[in-house]
């Protein structure tokens, strides 16, 4: 053999078992991790540095694949209004205080403003609101239906700041972080929280068991607030009705006349006193001691910690509400004065059944994590379960070896010899393609397996280019040395350009398409990469190396008819 | 083994109305279903939400009907507005797909609205089909499905943009890179038919489908470009049209034992693989057939056409010079010739057959010249080939 031929030689069948071992793992220097789980394996036996492995298809695998969830949240932008109102510049007593509160809130209905949510403070002598707005005409629009509410009850109005707040590239990586933070508590292997910007999250959750918990612990803006609920409501002895619906305590109030008032209302009236951006980070705990409620503790350090503890002494007995996201959770009454800001939310954690430790360990993590500078909202949500990606991964794997097997017998037939070198091409190809699927640490989803299925046709198909080339040269009546070169170089150009369309279409794919699409994309052009080389390097080489032989001189091997060649 | 395509003369240019006809009357059919019945988009281009469960066993073949019939009662309990469908492979059906409408109001966001009605969907269900298990959830919003839309749109937009430049660099002139997108635009049209009559869905994997098929099609025209180029290289003396045609067949063994093998693996993936692969194989398989078929009968003849027009209008500008015609520009189609290029070392009395054939030959291409009908012509060519074949 001539010795250029076996350098090729060599070298192909050394790329192929690299690629096998990379794969397989039938053997590395470092321990195994699976690719899905991230567990690590433990090997089968350890000579030295080398460990030895049961051998196993090493690929990452697809959401579709795993099951799991993939999740596309959009933050949504705020206005920011600040008004003046005479009424407020004088020194209130605190009742007066409470009660111009009301008034103001009760002037402006969400509905009639037209927004999904609206904060009210009053903050030194301002009155500041945030709403949330579609775009900056609607937060134009917001202010001025604002303006217009208020000044028919207060008509010493001015309307100070009215600012449109986008989601910036620092909110919006505030934002991953605290995704991150609620998230990794789960304990799911490698989750994936990528900003998309300008206001997009994007968090795929693999081989979770359970994810609508998740979902709704990522989404939750986890506003705390400590509200003081107005004495008319509750006072002393007189406090709410705690009952449990669903698994969660409902609370519900009287005003003096003795009907019910809807909670929200009260939540309305109710000024805050702190909230939970004040919390210092990760202080919060989750306290289960037996005999005690199941509790979870904050602190509030520095100035916000003065703050709650003046308030605390001097409004023993009234009511504090505590306020998640516009929900009441708890209702506590202020025994005494609570220093330092330390203190603990309990209430409706005890229920052990109706999951209470969970919402409490929830909680922690909530407040541990931060609120969210910004709402968020699920505009994507594809989740499969783990046992329908599994199902789908074997079918489709089969049909797969199926398809190759027919594949492999009809090249056989129609092509004969030059039918056997294009299938062992077609195996080689197989394997370096999934070394450089592995290589480059593609995940594999269900299209991207049809991707790889595809290029089996199509590095079929450059191969075929070749023969009928070669058939024809042979009837010329060349060598078959020459003819062999002749067919090669001359198929060579078809093959580029063609390949280069299927390439081309590939790239716009990967461009315009989402998630399982782009893998189909990022497949289908490593395929054609991939086919490209072996088409040209093995087959040359194999058909190269059969030239020399006897099987060379009997063209009928090859497709041809002896009487077909001309010249003989 | 016999090459079937060896050998045969067939005028696959000449006939060209006729491929032309069949493709019109399979476009059309196709049309006419997406004007009636319109096209079944996903939800990736509606935006909604859908739901897949899964049956405890598969349903026995020949019950969907009334399998959906229950599942419409169910939907009914729950008070959910929706479509259901039937899926699974091609031998067992276990899965329901659930379609439903999800407007986000104020308050209640599409992610909430989805929620519930997936809790009340699975309520209702459980208890029509005991241990039927809810395994998919998907919901896109119309922010989202309008995004998916553009990118669509835009990826078939640029992946012709690309075609269309890349043929042209590599190949003579816009006509060549004309008639290719004419097979792609027949190819697109066939697929949307065919899903138009089948009423598969239409989402994300078709459009990927599609451009996959384009990209396919065009590298199964440009291997006969090739040949075509290296031919009229090679064979000054023949029309472009002969040229085109012998180029074909050429060519028509590797086009179609290609497209055969990856019929192949894609059927096979279709009857055996899993349920959320089907309507994407079965565009695929449509796709590469429209796509065998145009590069073989459309897009050579297409070029065929542009050339010859072309060529009829140097002629007329050169007749309008006071030039005489060059020999090249015949404008009737010719009915192929067999190949006169390479003459081999025969035996002498094979090389006097070969002569009596060509005499033939000579005498029918006279014929024709002389303005006879071109069956006459065949005919005489026949004749001529079969002496000259005896041996």
């Amino acid at each position: 053999m001539q010795a250029r031929i076996r350098w090729w030689l060599f070298g192909i069948i050394a790329l192929v078992l690299v690629s096998l071992v990379g794969v397989l793992e039938p053997v590395k220097l470092r321990e195994r991790t699976d690719p899905n789980t991230g567990d690590t394996v433990p090997p089968l036996k350890q000579i030295g540095p080398l460990r030895f492995y049961r051998p196993h298809i090493g690929l990452k695998l697809g959401l579709d694949l795993r099951g799991g969830s993939h999740l596309v949240l959009q933050a949504l932008p705020e206005g920011l209004y600040e008004f003046t109102i005479p009424e407020l510049a004088e020194s209130l007593t605190e009742e007066r205080r409470a009660e111009l509160y009301g008034e103001i809130v009760s002037l402006l209905p969400r509905e009639t403003i037209g927004t999904e949510k609206r904060n009210v403070e009053i903050r030194d002598q301002r009155l500041v609101v945030r709403t949330r707005v579609t775009d900056e005409a609607d937060m134009v629009r917001q202010g001025e239906v604002m303006e217009g509410l208020l000044a028919e009850g207060f008509p010493g109005l001015e309307k100070k700041v009215a600012e449109f707040q986008p989601i910036t590239r620092d909110s919006l990586v505030s934002i991953e972080r605290i995704i991150e933070n609620r998230v990794n508590p789960y304990g799911v292997t490698e989750p994936i929280i990528q900003r998309q910007p300008p206001d997009r999250i994007v968090v795929e959750l693999p081989g979770m068991r359970d994810p609508e918990q998740a979902k709704n612990m990522i989404r939750q803006t986890a506003v705390l607030e400590w509200r003081h609920v107005p004495r008319k409501y509750a006072f002393g002895e007189r406090g709410p009705e705690v009952s449990t619906v669903d698994d969660r305590e409902v609370f519900t109030f009287v005003d003096p006349a003795g009907n019910e008032v809807p909670t929200s209302d009260v939540i309305d009236e109710s000024p805050v006193i702190v909230t939970g951006r004040d919390l210092k980070p990760e202080s919060s705990r989750v306290i289960s001691m037996p005999g005690q409620p199941t509790a979870v503790s904050f602190d509030l350090p520095g100035e916000a910690g003065e703050v709650f503890e003046d308030f605390t002494r001097g409004h023993v007995r009234h009511f504090l509400a505590v306020v998640l996201d516009g929900q009441m959770i708890s209702c506590p009454v202020i025994k005494s004065t609570i220093p330092g800001g330390d203190g603990v939310i309990s209430g409706g954690f005890d229920d052990v059944s109706m999951g209470g430790l969970e919402r409490a360990r929830d909680l922690s993590i909530l407040l541990n994590a931060g609120a969210l500078p910004f709402d968020l909202e699920y505009v994507e949500d594809r989740t499969v379960s783990a046992q329908l990606g599994q199902d789908a991964l074997v079918k489709s794997l089969w049909a797969g070896l199926i398809g190759l097997a027919l594949v492999l017998v009809f090249m056989a037939a129609y092509y004969r010899v030059p039918g056997l070198v294009a299938n062992v091409a077609l195996v080689m190809f197989l394997i370096l393609l999934m070394g450089m699927i592995k290589l480059v640490n593609q995940r594999l989803t269900l299209p991207g397996i049809l991707a790889v299925i595809l290029s089996i046709g199509m590095a079929v198909d450059a191969n075929i280019i070749i023969f009928e080339r070669l058939k024809e040269e042979i009837r010329t009546g060349k060598t078959m040395r020459s003819a062999v070169d002749a067919a090669f170089k001359r198929a060579w150009a078809a093959i580029v350009d063609s390949n280069v369309c299927s390439i081309g279409t590939g790239i716009v794919l990967y461009v315009f398409g989402t998630g399982p699409i782009k893998g189909f994309a990022v497949a289908l052009i490593i395929g054609v990469g991939v086919s490209l080389f072996t088409a040209v390097t093995v087959s040359r080489l194999l058909m190269n190396m059969l030239v020399g032989t006897r099987l060379a001189r009997n063209v009928s091997l090859f497709g041809v008819r002896p009487s077909e060649v001309e010249g003989v | 083994m016999v090459d079937l395509f060896r050998g045969r003369k067939w005028d696959l240019v000449g006939n060209r109305n006729i491929w032309f006809a069949i493709s019109l009357l399979v476009i059309l059919t196709g049309l006419v279903f997406w004007r009636v019945r319109g096209l079944n988009y996903g939800i990736d281009f509606t935006g909604g939400g859908l739901v897949a469960y899964q049956f405890a066993e598969p349903i026995e073949p020949g019950t969907e009907t009334a399998t959906l019939a229950r599942a419409r009662e169910a939907l009914e309990t729950a008070e959910v507005d929706g479509l259901v469908q039937i899926a699974g492979t091609a031998t067992e059906k276990n899965q329901l797909l659930v379609r439903t409408r999800v407007v986000a109001e104020p308050g209640r966001s599409a992610a909430d609205i989805l929620g519930e009605q997936r809790r009340s969907l699975l309520e209702s269900l459980s208890t029509t089909f005991a241990g039927i298990e809810e395994v998919e959830s998907q919901l896109v919003t119309p922010v989202v499905s309008q995004e998916l839309i553009r990118n669509a749109i835009y990826a078939v937009a640029w992946g012709c943009v690309f075609i269309l430049l890349w043929i042209r660099i590599r190949y003579f002139d816009f006509k060549w890179a004309g008639s290719a997108l004419v097979a792609l635009a027949h190819d697109v049209l066939v697929l949307v038919g065919a899903f138009a009559i089948t009423q598969r869905e239409i989402n994300s994997p078709f459009v990927a489908a599609a451009l996959t098929v384009v990209g396919y099609s065009v590298h199964d025209t440009i291997v006969l470009f090739d040949r075509i180029r290296e031919n009229l290289r090679l064979r000054k003396g023949d029309t472009f049209a002969e040229t085109a045609n012998i180029s074909l067949l050429e060519t028509m063994a590797r086009s179609v034992n290609t497209v055969l093998t990856v019929l192949l693996v894609l059927i096979a993936v279709y009857l055996l693989g899993g349920a959320s692969l089907r309507d994407f194989t079965f565009a695929l398989i449509v796709g590469m057939i429209a796509g065998g078929y145009s590069s073989i009968f459309v897009a050579c003849q297409v070029l065929v056409v542009m050339k010859n027009r072309e060529e009829a209008t140097l002629a007329r500008q050169r007749a309008a010079k006071g030039q005489t015609a060059r020999p090249r520009a015949r404008v009737r189609p010719a009915a192929p010739r067999p190949a006169p290029v390479r003459k081999p070392e025969a035996a002498e009395s094979r090389e006097a057959a070969a002569e009596e054939g060509e005499a033939a030959v000579a005498e029918a291409e006279a014929e024709r010249r002389r303005g006879n009908a071109p069956r006459a012509a065949r005919k005489k060519l026949r004749a001529g080939r079969k002496r000259k074949k005896r041996f």
